[in-house]
């Protein structure tokens, strides 16, 4: 806890919460699967948020990303409580400053690549033309320069979980909050999806809290947090 | 197949709503169905007893042909010879006026041996006396209740200046003899009585005979051979058909093929659904070892479910409503004819399968279709898929459409089955274009759109085109809106028919007793007539190439002077001296000219016929020499008029109508004349009709054919709304996910809102668009299916009906918006997002 207190007060913090709890009515019982959670990710990091199923950890991701409330306690993005913004200013913080990747990619199937990839921007009133060299620098990244006008089913999950992770990435956001983005894809292209993580991670300075339950995909972030129970384990570092 | 019999069950009352609308989709088709196919007999049945009834069990009616100046006669005078009736009625008639509640009524007083009249089932009195004394009269129960009279009340006559005095003896039901009463007042007395009036004695206008069925025409043979003063008619033939019976059964069965389609394409559009949303349970089913036979088994088992409840509802509600219905179109029921509902076996087996089976078949290839994916895509595949773009159903599409234009175009002689299947060709083409037309006004919009900033509103935009479950949306709103415009059009091209095209060429018609010259010389001169035309009408049917078509031929002895006299008669081109040189010349309509491509000089040959079209006895198709063409719009909506020189008609062609048009001179007014005329002729069996009783009744036989359509269009248009509505909140659920991804990606619910809205209102101008190019060619189309069922008028696309469908959509989609809105505020995102 010292160290964790420790590396806080170095660098300013990109997320944090404070006594995070989140329940869930079950018939007449109240179930707790996030318990009294406090954590801070500094910017840069690279956490990979580990536990067994049940354990809470994707509850914990949504509630760092403003999707869901918690039942008490904070959580502070950049030192703003998001819980007390209204839905239209999560929604731009979601937009603007988190990217969200999921287990099952879900893009929207009716769009091109590249639409899906530009969805964040036009609904940020910015037109998508502006957007056209980040666009293709992103597309060059990802590795789907030459496919980005086809449909997300025209794409294997590998090349989809790309597609995801370029609409995450589309307008510079701080932090990145990924779902077990490689839960549904085999190894190798497992590997080469935690690759780009990692490289956007230290190329682009960009922090990435994933959920996963495979231990080589938390070795390529910094910090690992294993949760049970909805509580917070020890958290460990990785030296790299 | 317990568990599974169980788990169809169970989803049906799980998913409450939607079964609901499946439930009453079904339950109405199967209504509308039994309900439109048992109307035409009933009618047909409650008209011809009314007819029949009028007469009660006599099938003959005698009359004397009055050319001595008049209408009575002896009893002994009529020659019966050999014959010895089953019953026999000597009836005498007059008329006169009283006032009843202050109003002044019309009265026919019918003179008359009441016990016999009893017995022949013309009257039946339920309260008072049958037998008369010399100044007592039966009423009607109408005239009783309408007027309160009751046995003992005296009522006055006034019968030009003097007056007579009657006491209400006894009450019948308003049948036999009464059916003729309508609004007027209809006294049954003593003949003597009558013939006090007139200053008479023992003296009969006409005789009501009962003879044996089997004997009816060799009686009527030598009735005529041995009365030649007088008429013999059988009773059908004495009075004309009463109604188009097969303008109201095409019109009927017009209105139950809409309906089945909307049904169909509702059922068709829930199936759809109801299989997406079911995929995931039936790869359960399949991943724990139920092969697709199974599978594809259960699905339709459930359809077949659905079907049996739906329609077990439908007859049980369709046999509770089937008086009520009947009872909209009788037409008569005002005047107190009731309405002979009977239920058909067949038809109700034919619509109880219809409603069992029909869910089950327009499932069934859908069925087949979605089981045959491969178990994983059945297991993992979600509803939200792009909407495909097939090159072939686009090709098809193109093709039906252009077949649709071919069948118009091939077909010249207005063939119905062409028509129907012209029409039928434009709504499939229609469907199978949809999500071509609506890409392209999705990418036209979206050009319009491209400055705007607002994502969501382009996002919206682009769904309609790209998303199945809003084309999908959008493919059935249009078609229940052409289904309707369709109707509309009809409805309105009929009516304005009626009102306005008819030419008001006369003020009075009436039918003339066979060979009776001398009343129509009489009526001419008449007080207050100006202007007169006889016209003698008879039947007549041509093959013409290959093709039957049926002539209504007068006789004309000048043609200008018929031309002078008809408004609605114009003469487009005339070949006097063929008209004048061929004794067999005949001037045709051009509707029918262009229709058979005939040219003057051409010849065609008629063959006489009756009114039941079976040729005249002893005739034989006459060979007629095409010498003018005409427009006769403004005269007859059939436009099958064929006009030919008198002599030459009175020795080939049979005169089943002898009438007479009449002017009213300026200070007299039609029903003046035709109270005269009928106060005059009152025993002579006249059918007096002024223009506006006959538009009146022309109206009113529409109107009560259109307000019948109206509602059973109006349950099609409840289907059509189910459907939509369902469609729009099932596919709110089945878009929940969507929802969610948007939300947590990029977009608050208010945007998520905005789209919805962009949605519904690109939605709107895409059925405006559609609608309107739709609407103007199903128009053209359409045209051909009326001229079909001989409605030979202008259908023109009416902008105010058009406008009126596209508000009741707008008004629709909103109220469904506001649905959708108040549900994506309360959607929990996080529960459509899958994580653990």
């Amino acid at each position: 806890m010292n160290r964790e207190l420790g590396r806080h007060e170095e660098m300013a913090s990109m997320i944090r919460t404070e006594k995070l709890c989140k329940s869930f009515k079950v018939g007449s019982n109240d179930i707790a699967v996030i318990n009294d959670v406090d954590i801070t990710i500094d910017s840069g990091d690279f956490v990979s948020i580990m536990g067994p199923s049940g354990s809470g950890k994707s509850t914990l991701l949504y509630l760092l990303g403003g999707i869901d409330e918690p039942t008490s306690g904070r959580v502070f993005f950049q030192e703003k409580d998001i819980n007390q913004m209204k839905d239209k200013e999560k929604s731009r913080l979601r937009r603007t400053s988190m990217g969200f990747v999921f287990q099952f990619y879900n893009l929207v199937q009716n769009l091109t690549v590249e639409e899906n990839i530009l969805l964040p921007v036009t609904m940020d009133r910015k037109k998508p033309a502006d957007y056209h060299e980040q666009l293709n620098e992103i597309l060059e990244i990802v590795g789907l320069s030459e496919r980005r006008n086809y449909t997300p089913r025209e794409l294997s999950g590998g090349q989809q979980q790309r597609v995801a992770i370029a609409r995450a990435l589309i307008l510079n956001p701080a932090l990145i909050l990924a779902d077990e983005p490689i839960g549904n894809l085999d190894s190798k292209t497992g590997t080469e999806i935690m690759e780009l993580f990692y490289r956007i991670n230290k190329e682009k300075g960009i922090t990435i809290v994933q959920v996963t339950h495979s231990e080589e995909a938390a070795e390529y972030g910094n910090r690992l947090i294993r949760m049970k129970d909805g509580m917070v384990q020890e958290p460990v570092f990785i030296s790299k | 197949m317990k568990i599974i019999m169980k788990h169809v069950i169970k989803n049906i009352f799980e998913k409450k709503l939607r079964s609901a609308i499946v439930l009453l989709t079904i339950l109405l088709s199967t209504l509308v169905l039994f309900i439109g196919l048992s109307l035409n007999p009933i009618i047909n049945e409650t008209y011809s007893s009314m007819l029949q009834g009028s007469y009660g069990n006599a099938n003959l009616v005698v009359n004397k042909n009055a050319d001595d100046g008049s209408p009575f006669y002896e009893t002994s005078e009529l020659d019966l010879g050999e014959l010895t009736p089953l019953n026999q009625l000597d009836l005498i008639q007059a008329s006169g006026k009283t006032k009843l509640h202050e109003d002044e009524k019309t009265v026919s007083i019918y003179g008359l041996d009441t016990e016999m009249a009893t017995e022949m089932d013309l009257i039946d009195v339920i309260t008072g006396e049958v037998k008369l004394d010399h100044d007592t009269v039966i009423i009607s129960q109408r005239a009783a209740l309408d007027y309160s009279l009751e046995i003992g009340d005296r009522l006055e006559v006034t019968r030009g200046n003097d007056t007579y005095e009657f006491v209400v003896g006894g009450v019948s039901k308003p049948d036999g003899l009464f059916h003729s009463e309508k609004g007027n007042l209809l006294l049954i007395t003593d003949s003597q009585k009558v013939n006090d009036m007139y200053g008479i004695s023992s003296m009969v206008a006409s005789t009501l005979l009962q003879v044996p069925a089997e004997e009816l025409d060799s009686v009527i043979t030598s009735l005529r051979e041995g009365n030649k003063h007088f008429a013999v008619q059988k009773i059908n033939d004495a009075e004309t058909i009463l109604r188009d019976e097969q303008t109201f059964q095409m019109v009927m069965m017009l209105s139950i093929i809409i309906i089945v389609l909307i049904s169909a394409y509702v059922i068709s559009s829930l199936t759809k659904l109801i299989i997406t949303e079911r995929l995931p349970v039936m790869g359960t089913f399949r991943s724990v070892g139920a092969h697709k036979g199974m599978m594809n088994r259960v699905l339709f088992l459930e359809f077949f479910v659905y079907g049996v409840i739906g329609s077990v509802f439908g007859m049980v509600l369709a046999v509770i409503l089937l008086p009520y219905a009947a009872d909209v179109f009788n037409e008569y029921k005002e005047y107190g004819v009731e309405t002979i509902v009977t239920y058909d076996v067949v038809y109700l087996l034919t619509a109880l399968l219809f409603g069992m089976l029909f869910p089950a078949f327009i499932s069934f290839f859908r069925i087949l279709k979605a089981n045959r994916k491969p178990l994983k895509e059945v297991l993992f595949d979600t509803s939200f898929t792009p909407e495909k773009r097939s090159k072939w159903t686009v090709i098809l599409g193109i093709l039906f459409l252009a077949l649709s234009f071919l069948l118009y175009f091939l077909n010249k002689y207005d063939g119905i089955l062409l028509a129907i299947l012209s029409l039928l060709l434009l709504f499939i083409s229609v469907v199978m274009l949809m999500p071509t037309l609506l890409n392209g006004i999705s990418n036209i919009m979206q050009m319009i759109m491209r400055s705007s900033s607002s994502g969501e509103l382009k996002l919206g935009i682009k769904n309609i085109a790209g998303n199945k479950i809003v084309a999908n949306n959008v493919s059935m709103i249009m078609v229940v809106f052409l289904l309707l415009l369709m109707v509309g059009i009809s409805s309105a091209g009929i009516d304005r028919y009626v009102t306005n095209t008819l030419k008001k060429d006369f003020d009075i018609t009436l039918s003339l007793p066979s060979n009776n010259q001398a009343i129509a010389n009489e009526i001419k001169e008449m007080d207050g007539v100006s202007a007169s035309y006889e016209q003698f009408i008879s039947l007549g049917t041509s093959t013409l190439n290959n093709v039957e078509a049926s002539f209504v031929i007068q006789g004309v002895h000048d043609f200008m002077e018929m031309d002078d006299f008809f408004e609605g008669i114009t003469y487009v081109d005339i070949d006097k001296d063929k008209l004048t040189s061929h004794k067999n010349a005949i001037i045709l309509d051009e509707y029918m000219t262009k229709k058979y491509n005939l040219s003057i000089g051409d010849s065609i040959e008629i063959q006489p016929v009756d009114l039941n079209n079976e040729p005249i006895e002893h005739s034989k198709p006459m060979e007629m020499i095409v010498s003018g063409t005409m427009d006769s719009s403004g005269f007859s909506s059939s436009r099958n008029s064929a006009f030919i020189p008198q002599p030459f008609f009175e020795a080939y062609f049979a005169g089943i109508f002898h009438e007479l048009i009449l002017r009213v001179e300026n200070g007299y007014t039609a029903d003046e004349v035709k109270e005269s005329i009928t106060d005059t002729y009152i025993n002579h069996d006249l059918e007096v009709v002024t223009f506006d009783e006959m538009l009146g009744s022309q109206k009113a036989t529409i109107d009560t054919l259109i307000d019948g359509i109206t509602m059973i269009i109006g349950l099609g248009m409840v289907v059509g709304i189910l459907g939509i509505s369902n469609n729009l909140m099932v596919s709110f659920n089945q878009r929940k996910k969507e929802y969610a991804i948007l939300y947590s990606v990029c977009m608050s619910k208010g945007q998520i809102v905005r789209m919805l809205l962009s949605e519904m209102l690109t939605t709107f101008l895409a059925v405006v668009i559609i609608g309107l190019f739709g609407g103007i060619a199903l128009n053209i189309l359409l045209t051909k299916l009326l001229y079909a069922i001989g409605m030979q008028t202008e259908f023109d696309f009416t902008f105010g009906l058009f406008g009126l469908l596209c508000l009741v959509v707008i008004i629709l989609l909103s109220l469904s918006s506001l649905s959708l809105v108040r549900k994506v505020f309360k959607l929990n995102m996080i529960k459509e997002l899958r994580y653990e």
